[in-house]
């Protein structure tokens, strides 16, 4: 197995090989489907808290800023794999790791982690610190630990210890070192060119371990899939099925499963949502709060717990409750702290995701609702088309009187601006979604009416008509174009990066097969995980040559002093 | 001297309890080549910001319509009375699409600071202005550079490397206060100085961490190689901020350590925006006097501003959309009320700034200010003639009072500008059909 | 008392009355709008206090009652009247006034001289509840009472129970808006006072001969909203206290819906109090309004020693300079006022009569253990 080692020097030569192993098989290898490039992926914020409370506890406190995810074609999964570290981002970043580290090292917490004690406590010990480092670092740097790596780091450690005569503070110092290192703030994705296939590379064991763990829990590995990379069990196909089937029967596949909701449904910016609190009294942080966890709940419960049809998601009555929350929707809940399964009656208009107030409340406005905003979501996250953005020149002349006593309702207000050819066009698009949405205010209250006027909730969606959000949900439901976003969503979610042209055939064969799974999402994982796409690489991500060289050249300065 | 295993060794054999006995010009000689170090006795720093407002403003009632000295101020520069003095009107420049489509609250800021019109709306074609400048003046402090935005949003920030990489804005006064004020602040004024022994091990370990990414970088394709570049310089700006902290900063007679400010909440809704902006132009005036940071950008408001108003269903970029123009004002009463905060805000900023004495002037007068907008009539999202400012006289090499009329020049003109009067050795700027070499004259004292 | 095994919901009454078609709604409900009726209603109290009539001229004859700063001042202005103006705050006028004595008024009345405590006069006039089924006068109180007057309603209805109200008519703090008026809402904005009202049963809201309702404590605040409004339609979980637990038969006519209540008693805290509000042969009368608000009065014999222990003793220092009235004094009115259950030795009433009104908004009255609540169905 040729060790993959690419320099820029390498570089042209390794891709004329590519190109030409391409040609001469004169076409796709039919057993393998195809994969594409890997780059290295910087944790979410989310993820680094799971990390960090897998690793060292979940009393540990992460007190600090994350600079914001990215996204990219609609996921932070995606950006994961774009973004870097501003100067600002990397002073938040050691100023965590500093904070872990020294709770870590704690009178209280040390005995957990380091498996010695030292000769002298208020001086350097070398035989200590390494061993402190050694059974420390292949956790954080998620890799086996060289000579190399540990060497350098038991010389800051002790250097830090005899300098300010405590052991424990050269500890700390080598453990926020750690924590501030590419390998531990990025998950470095390697590979090794296969004899059998060169134009393909089949992931490591390491790479495979934190690919499972952050896809499926996401979080680090955990022991059991530490200890099975480092008997090399996850390149084997029996080794690696056991590891995934483990973490799919796990209830910690609940962690993924809404990991990844929140990133398809846009939950990071909530954060950002304001209502306003005269219009909107009932709505606070609070709510917020449990709005989101009601949503992730609900979609944890029926694709985790029952295993259930994801189409459900949009017909279900069922869901979860807090006081806080019935307060806002109405209804009675028992218990005075925490979460109660819920179930709305057969008539009322909470049915499915679309009646939550997350989402109704994310996509609107903070004095009013949004048929647009809501529509554009549904296209979006759910159907994966791109609303194209409005025009520049648009014109609003014919539009949109607030004060025009004959155009009080949403409805009315965007048909004035229907009939205007240049926002028609795409206005048709979303409006006629959202607006079956429109009994359900900006902060996500139901209402009859708006303005003395009762509202009028058809909607319509690729020819379809329905009325409300219970319609709506029976045409998300019947609709093959979501299930088949839901596939690539979560496909894209998986890798990091969207599909190459050679993946097409792999995501129409997992389309195919959720469905005729029952649309149960622990088979539809289970399957990305078994496919080529997530085991193998094309090789590394590379920039087209003008860039590359101004990056060189950045380099070269660095170097040159 | 550059960093590596040179500095390493020689920190080695110093340290165990003698960090204290070392000299002065050892740290000094730490201290990279920026040029208008003051610890020699060099005039006091130039500092550059940006201060970006959404959505804009009413053409008619802002342009002022004589050009150069005393020109009437208009109803909606009113706000600007009692600054008049201190600024520079521009009108009549634009952003040139060259071609691109103008893709709505984005074309006309993206043209102004990075030179060009993106083709996409997420592209990001060069560095934004503030960081070509951070780049020649930043490396002398502890902060490169300090963003804020004044609507809760860390997104709200147009200092941009490239289309991944933003530099994320402050948004409570509390937290700016405590990453500029809190743990790591040197006081200029303090009484004695201790090099930390702390900082300086820490200096060493991220040195060494910096050092460490030579074995990961030869396994990374030229993507990842770049991207571990960036993380390489945020983290020598970290290795910056740290030998800072351990050399002896001279004493600042304008720096004074304000009071830690309360909690508030941070929102869109106007009276809170105005609130959080005035606290945090405080901590950051005063950043600017304890020589903290010599570049920053501020966002009042994003583009297509999110600012609304308590009460109101109507935001106000939906109201620049959706109102009608009054018959008998000749303007939208409701965005327009925005318009107005918008100015009152920046006039209370340059007003802040200028209120703190330093050396022979005031803090103002030794900083360059830009104010901008990605609009300037906001309902048709018109790039032409979009709004700009200046204020300060950049340590005296800019001159102040003017209204400045570009007959529709590309706005690259007032960056390429703002860049000389900032000491940057730059002839020409822009992309495409916004490229020039022409700098606004009048602007130059 | 029985205590229900099952979830009981409490649903909105706005759905009764457009149902009824007695006009919109004020906040629509997010329930079933489907043809089964409700058949519960519940309500958390926004008010509960003293229901007062309109005072009429000169009920007051000696002025209001004075406590003991006032008391002090007045003595010290008799020698020096430029002494009585400089005591300072904060000074000790039950201990002065009360010359080298140690103890504590309130705690001990008995070891002081029964003061003077000066009742209200001259009302005819009160809201409240016959509750001794007879028109008493002092000369015939009646079975099981102790002389008084017994007045009439607003209305002209004879035989109105509120002797309370002649022993609190003077007394300052007990004005219409008064302090004990605010505290009495802040108690129950506090969250330490919670008293819910649950109607079950209902099959017609405005004639149903067979209704239960049920008045409950609550450990659970009412929760407001980002401009300090009370919520409604919010979730409350009823006591299992069973002292504070109150479940009657009740019948609706007409829209006012009455029920009895022999021993009724709910909890009573509120900042420094920790004490019941316990009436006996209490009796309510409530309506709920258009704007699904529940209105009305309960009226009953308070035990006077345990009103005294409430009002007086722990009120103590702080509640006698507030209120205004000596709290010897108190005690030795609500003696002679009291009319009803008669000590079998000495013949004196141990209970007096009195009336408060309540208030309440939609609210979900929880009463099963959360783990029942699996079972939910609208």
């Amino acid at each position: 197995m040729r060790e993959w080692r690419l320099s820029t020097r390498l570089l042209p030569a390794v891709l004329l090989l590519l190109a030409g192993a391409i040609a001469a098989c004169g076409g796709e290898d039919a057993s393998v489907d195809g994969s594409g490039p890997v780059a290295m992926r910087r944790l979410t914020a989310d993820q680094y808290r799971r990390t960090i409370a897998d690793l060292f506890g979940d009393d540990i406190e992460i007190v600090g800023r994350f600079e914001p995810d990215a996204r990219r074609d609609g996921l932070l999964a995606v950006g994961t794999a774009w973004v870097s570290i501003t100067p600002a981002g990397f002073e938040q970043y050691d100023a965590i790791a500093r904070h872990i580290a020294a709770q870590v090292v704690s009178p209280e917490r040390r005995d957990g982690f380091v498996p010695c004690v030292p000769q002298d406590a208020t001086r350097a010990d070398a035989g200590c610190s390494a061993a402190f480092l050694r059974s420390i670092a292949p956790r954080v740097l998620r890799r086996e630990v060289t000579e190399q790596d540990l060497g350098w780091r038991v010389a800051e450690a002790n250097q830090a210890a005899d300098t300010l005569g405590d052991f424990y503070a050269g500890l700390r110092f080598a453990l926020g070192g750690l924590l501030v290192s590419p390998e531990f703030l990025f998950r470095v994705e390697r590979g090794q060119a296969d004899s059998a296939s060169p134009a393909d590379l089949s992931l490591d064991d390491a790479t495979l371990a934190a690919r499972l763990s952050y896809f499926l829990w996401n979080t680090t590995p955990d022991d059991g899939l530490l200890a099975a990379a480092a008997r090399g069990e996850l390149t084997t196909e029996v080794g690696f099925a056991r590891q995934l089937d483990r973490l799919l029967a796990s209830p910690r596949l609940a962690d993924g499963v809404r990991a990844f909701f929140s990133d398809v449904l846009g939950f990071d910016e909530l954060e950002d949502v304001s209502k306003d609190p005269l219009l909107f009294p009932r709505f606070s942080r609070e709510v917020l709060a449990d709005a989101r966890e009601q949503t992730l709940r609900t979609i944890a419960d029926q694709l985790v717990s029952r295993d259930g049809d994801f189409r459900d998601l949009f017909t279900t009555r069922r869901s979860f409750m807090t006081r806080a929350l019935g307060v806002v929707y109405r209804v009675p809940v028992g218990p005075r702290d925490g979460w109660e399964p819920f179930a709305f009656a057969s008539d009322s208009p909470r049915v499915g995701l679309q009646s939550h107030l997350s989402l109704l409340a994310l996509h609107a406005h903070p004095g009013r609702s949004s048929a647009t905003l809501r529509g554009i979501f549904v296209r979006e996250a759910l159907l994966c088309q791109e609303v194209p953005a409005a025009p520049a020149d648009v014109d609003f002349t014919v539009v949109q009187d607030i004060d025009n006593p004959s155009l009080k309702t949403a409805r009315e207000r965007l048909g004035a601006h229907g009939s205007e050819r240049t926002c028609a066009n795409c206005h048709a698009l979303v409006d006629p979604i959202g607006l079956a949405l429109e009994n359900f205010d900006g902060a996500g209250n139901w209402r009859a009416q708006e303005n003395g006027q009762p509202i009028d909730a058809r909607g319509s969606l690729v020819g379809k008509s329905f009325v409300g959000p219970e319609g709506l949900g029976q045409a998300l439901h019947e609709s093959e174009a979501v299930s088949a976003c839901a596939v690539e969503n979560l496909f894209r979610y998986a890798v990091g990066r969207e599909a190459e042209i050679q993946e097409r055939r792999l995501l129409r064969r997992l389309e195919r097969d959720f469905a005729r799974e029952g649309h149960r999402f622990r088979s539809l994982m289970r399957a990305i995980a078994l496919s080529d796409a997530f085991r193998r690489a094309t090789g590394t991500r590379e920039v087209e040559p003008a860039i590359a060289e101004s990056g060189a050249s950045e380099r070269a300065r660095e170097e040159s002093g | 001297m550059r960093p590596g295993t040179t500095r390493r060794t020689f920190l080695r054999g110093s340290l165990g309890g003698l960090a204290i006995g070392l000299g002065l010009p050892i740290f000094d000689a730490w201290l990279n080549d920026a040029g208008t170090a003051w610890a020699d006795g060099a005039p006091l720093p130039t500092r550059f910001g940006t201060w970006f407002w959404g959505c804009g403003m009413n053409p008619s009632r802002f342009n002022p319509t004589s050009i150069g000295r005393d020109f009437a101020l208009t109803q909606e520069l009113a706000p600007l009375a009692p600054v008049r003095d201190h600024i520079n009107v521009l009108s009549g420049f634009d952003v040139d699409l060259d071609g691109q489509p103008n893709h709505p609250h984005i074309s006309g800021v993206m043209g102004t600071l990075t030179g060009g019109a993106p083709p996409k709306p997420t592209d990001v074609l060069a560095p934004t202005l503030d960081l070509l400048i951070s780049d020649e003046i930043g490396g002398a402090t502890r902060f490169r550079s300090l963003e804020i935005a004044a609507t809760g949003s860390p997104r709200h920030s147009y200092s941009l490397r490239n289309e991944t990489t933003r530099n994320p804005s402050e948004v409570s006064p509390l937290a700016l206060y405590q990453r500029v004020f809190g743990g790591g602040f040197r006081d200029p004024n303090a009484a004695e100085f201790i090099p930390d022994p702390e900082i300086v091990l820490r200096k060493s370990l991220i040195s060494a961490v910096g050092e460490d990414r030579r074995r990961l970088e030869r396994e990374l394709g030229s993507h990842d190689r770049q991207r571990l570049d960036a993380y390489l310089t945020s983290l020598r700006q970290l290795e910056r901020q740290l030998e800072v902290q351990l050399s002896e900063p001279p004493p600042l007679a304008a720096c004074v350590v304000p009071g830690e400010p309360d909690g508030t909440e941070v929102s869109a809704e106007i009276g809170e925006a105005l609130r959080n902006h005035a606290l945090m132009t405080e901590i950051l005036a005063l950043a600017l006097a304890c020589d903290q940071t010599r570049v920053f950008n501020v966002v009042f408001s994003n583009g297509a501003s999110n600012l609304h108003k308590s009460g109101n269903t109507t935001g106000h970029h939906q109201l620049t959309h959706e109102e009608l123009v009054d018959e008998q004002l000749g303007y939208q009463p409701e965005a327009t009320y925005f318009v107005d905060r918008s100015m009152e805000a920046w006039a209370g900023f340059v007003a802040r700034l200028a209120a703190i004495e330093e050396g022979d002037g005031t803090l103002l007068d030794h900083c360059l200010v830009m104010a901008h907008s990605e609009t300037s009539f906001a309902r048709y999202h018109d790039v032409s003639g979009l709004p700009v400012m200046t204020a300060g006289r950049a340590g005296g090499r800019a001159t102040t009072g003017l209204h400045l009329a570009g007959t529709g020049d590309p706005i690259t003109r007032v960056g390429l500008s703002m860049q000389q009067l900032m000491g940057l050795r730059v002839e020409r700027w822009g992309l495409g059909a916004m490229e020039t070499d022409e700098p606004v004259g009048a602007l130059f004292a | 008392m029985t205590r229900r095994t099952h979830l009981t919901l409490a649903l909105l009454p706005a759905a009764w009355l457009l149902a009824c078609g007695s006009g919109e709604a004020p906040t629509p409900p997010d329930v079933s709008r489907g043809a089964q009726a409700p058949r519960s209603l519940g309500f958390v109290l926004v008010d509960f206090t003293f229901e007062q009539p309109d005072r009429p001229e000169g009920a007051c004859p000696t002025g209001w009652n004075l406590n003991e700063r006032d008391l002090y001042a007045s003595q010290l202005s008799q020698d020096d009247p430029a002494a009585a103006s400089q005591v300072p705050p904060g000074f000790d006028y039950v201990r002065a006034s009360r010359a080298a004595k140690d103890d504590d008024p309130c705690a001990l009345p008995e070891r002081f001289e029964a003061l003077p405590h000066n009742l209200a006069q001259g009302y005819t006039i009160a809201p409240g509840f016959d509750l001794d089924a007879s028109n008493s006068t002092p000369d015939d109180p009646g079975p099981n009472a102790c002389a008084h007057s017994d007045f009439s309603t607003p209305s002209g209805e004879p035989g109105v129970d509120n002797q309370l109200w002649t022993v609190l008519g003077c007394v300052e703090g007990y004005r219409r808006g008064g302090t004990i008026d605010e505290y009495a809402l802040g108690n129950l904005r506090e969250g330490r006072r919670t008293i819910l009202v649950r109607l079950d049963g209902v099959d017609d809201l405005h004639n149903d001969d067979e209704v239960e309702l049920a008045v409950y404590s609550s450990a659970d605040p009412i929760p407001t909203d980002s401009q300090g409004a009370l919520m409604d339609q919010a979730s409350f979980s009823a006591t299992d206290d069973d002292r504070f637990r109150n479940v009657m038969p009740a019948r609706i006519r007409d829209g006012v819906i009455t029920a009895r209540s022999p021993d009724f008693q709910i909890d009573f805290d509120g900042q420094f109090l920790d004490s019941e509000f316990p009436l006996r042969d209490a009796q309510l009368r409530l309506e709920i309004g258009a704007d699904g608000r529940l209105r009305g009065l309960i009226g009953g014999f308070w035990d006077i020693e345990r009103f005294y222990d409430t009002y007086a003793k722990q009120a103590s220092r702080l509640g006698v300079l507030t209120l205004g009235f000596r709290c010897p004094g108190m005690l030795g009115a609500l003696r002679r006022q009291a009319d009803a259950y008669p000590d079998p030795k000495s013949g004196a009433c141990t209970a007096i009569s009195t009336v408060f009104r309540l208030e309440g908004i939609p609210a979900f009255v929880i009463e099963a253990e959360p783990e029942r609540v699996a079972e939910l169905r609208l």
